[in-house]
């Protein structure tokens, strides 16, 4: 009965560390601003209030800053660029992601399946490339994008994010493809096809779940990537939501609500992600299914 | 076990474009940094004179440099163990029957996925010293009066970035933990069990054995992860107050591109490089037996 407690307790205390910041991000984007900056903290003695998604998505300005001079709380265009953000950043993540499925798995599928002079070499080098550190690069990418005339481009952050997600996803396949029975793939070999349509016709459709994994998993780095979306798309044409966020943070002319509301509209992409897709492809990696 | 695959020519239509990508964007730039760090690059002069190592020299004698560099250390050497430990916790926990666990699964995964630069925000609103939660909570439970200045204060800066680092971190190195986890053989804790070993017992004689290579990845993963933290901080503290939270990552941001000297960047980000390579190296040690185990 303790040990039932304890678990107990313990799974709240998890619960309320992983989702209390989430929580207090939506809480605190419905709270009109005057109650929020309080001081002793009186949170609930307004109503809450929608009017600041409102001001992101139409410029329609909350009531509460036309009516009192005293009251009036400070507001900034800058929120304004968050519907533009989460266009550029879906629609950046959407094409790494399409590229590591296609690329990714093509060069898994070699690791995985052919035997050639170099294979491990080249492999740990894709593999290795990763693990240098982001910030070593920031110079000689600017000049190399710069060079290339792509800066503030949404393409130089396709290519960019790209480099930086294609190593996971070559190693996650590769392993994977390794995992598929080689049987099935020596049976169409059999039956006359070539290494490129057994490739298309069998191990791809085998694979779906696991390219949807790996591909979820590219688009929320993309999604996520800050460094060099700062460095190479500065201006408001490329900003990310991540860029926008940051800027925002330091910001000191944008009500406290309304940043909240636009780090909720950020969050919602990734809470949907998570939630309904990811997990079920985690726990299909994890434990291949069996239930223990 | 490779022989049941014929040798083939070297696949270059397979993995021409994975590599076109990594060779024009990681070994090239990196050489390209290289190069870049012999010359003084300043981005508001027009000339480039090559200066060989003394923009190392220059970055090497700088009290910012070391500042930035004990600081990431001290961060990384904190956080990754922590991170791991608490992460071991949570894995056990989710592999423990109890109702509700699939509403806890389905959520413990958030941190991981939220943008860097998002987490820090949202630990922003929670440490904020005028209408931080944190204060807003402590003054109604009357524990304190004033509020308390978390990012001013250098030290509790510091915890402040380590809390929220290892927030974002739990979830990853919990999955790995997890199923690290479910390959321990369930017959082990019986027989431990029967042998008399208490939880704790277990815990030491079973579990640890059994997932000590995962524990081992995770933690050089996660001080690699903790060397080269940066969206975090920006975020969160901007490197502040001075440079109390300013990381390695975010000191060559600020190098770059705020000083504009380019050719100072360069050489910190190859310093930076040779000091993860000394990592890399011990990582290429242990993962290749992990995958093998794995497969």
């Amino acid at each position: 009965m303790a040990k039932r407690i304890f678990i107990y307790i313990a799974a709240l205390v998890v619960f309320l560390f992983a989702v209390g910041p989430l929580a207090l991000t939506l809480l605190g984007s419905v709270i009109p601003a005057a109650s929020l900056l309080s001081v002793p903290p009186v949170w609930f003695d307004r109503k809450p209030t929608l009017a600041y998604y409102d001001y992101i998505f139409t410029g329609k300005v909350p009531v509460a800053y036309e009516l009192r001079g005293a009251e009036r709380g400070m507001i900034t265009q800058e929120v304004r660029q968050v519907p533009r953000g989460l266009r550029n950043s879906s629609i950046i993540a959407v094409a790494v992601m399409a590229i590591n499925v296609v690329f990714g798995s093509m060069a898994a599928y070699s690791f995985a399946r052919m035997r050639f002079r170099g294979k491990s070499v080249t492999f740990s080098g894709i593999v290795m490339c990763r693990l240098l550190p982001a910030a070593a690069l920031a110079v000689p990418f600017y000049l190399i994008i710069q060079g290339l005339g792509l800066l503030d481009t949404r393409l130089a952050l396709i290519l960019v994010h790209s480099i930086l997600t294609l190593p996971f996803t070559v190693l996650i396949l590769t392993l994977f493809f390794r995992s598929i029975p080689l049987e099935i793939e020596e049976a169409a070999r059999i039956d006359g096809a070539d290494p490129w349509r057994t490739f298309w016709r069998i191990t791809l459709p085998l694979s779906a779940s696991s390219m949807v994994a790996t591909g979820l998993f590219a688009f929320m780095l993309s999604y996520s990537e800050f460094l060099y979306s700062n460095i190479l798309g500065g201006g408001e044409r490329t900003r990310t939501l991540p860029v926008i966020m940051a800027a925002l943070s330091t910001n000191t002319d944008v009500a406290w609500p309304m940043f909240m509301a636009a780090v909720f509209i950020t969050l919602i992409p990734t809470v949907v992600l998570v939630i309904v897709v990811w997990n079920f492809v985690v726990e299909g990696i994890i434990f291949g299914g069996s239930k223990y | 076990m490779a022989s049941k695959y014929e040798l083939v020519r070297y696949p270059i239509h397979w993995l021409f474009p994975v590599l076109i990508l990594v060779i024009i964007f990681t070994i090239y730039p990196f050489g390209y940094a290289i190069y870049t760090s012999l010359f003084r690059i300043l981005v508001v002069l027009p000339t480039r004179p090559f200066v060989g190592l003394k923009n190392y020299a220059k970055v090497i004698a700088s009290p910012y440099f070391w500042e930035a560099l004990t600081n990431t250390l001290i961060f990384a050497v904190i956080t990754a163990p922590i991170t791991v430990v608490i992460s071991l916790g949570v894995a056990r926990l989710l592999l423990t029957r109890f109702t509700g666990r699939g509403v806890l699964r389905a959520v413990v995964l958030l941190p991981w996925a939220i943008p860097g630069a998002v987490a820090g925000v949202l630990w922003l609103w929670i440490f904020h010293g005028q209408y931080g939660v944190l204060n807003a909570l402590l003054y109604r439970l009357g524990i304190i009066r004033t509020y308390i200045q978390f990012l001013k204060d250098p030290r509790l800066a510091k915890v402040c970035v380590m809390v929220a680092h290892i927030w974002t971190q739990i979830p990853f190195v919990s999955v790995l933990l997890m199923a690290a986890l479910t390959t321990i053989n369930k017959e082990l804790y019986e027989a431990a069990e029967v042998d008399g070993a208490g939880a704790f017992r277990r815990l030491l004689s079973v579990t640890i054995p059994g997932i000590q290579g995962m524990m081992i990845v995770a933690l050089i993963y996660e001080l690699i992860i903790g060397i080269t933290a940066y969206d975090l901080v920006y975020s969160l503290t901007g490197g502040g107050p001075g440079g109390a939270t300013t990381l390695l990552s975010y000191y060559i941001w600020q190098e770059s591109f705020t000083q504009l000297n380019f050719g100072n960047g360069s050489a910190l980000g190859v310093l930076v490089a040779l000091l993860t390579l000394v990592l890399i190296t011990t990582i290429l040690r242990v993962i290749p037996n992990e995958i093998m185990v794995r497969d």
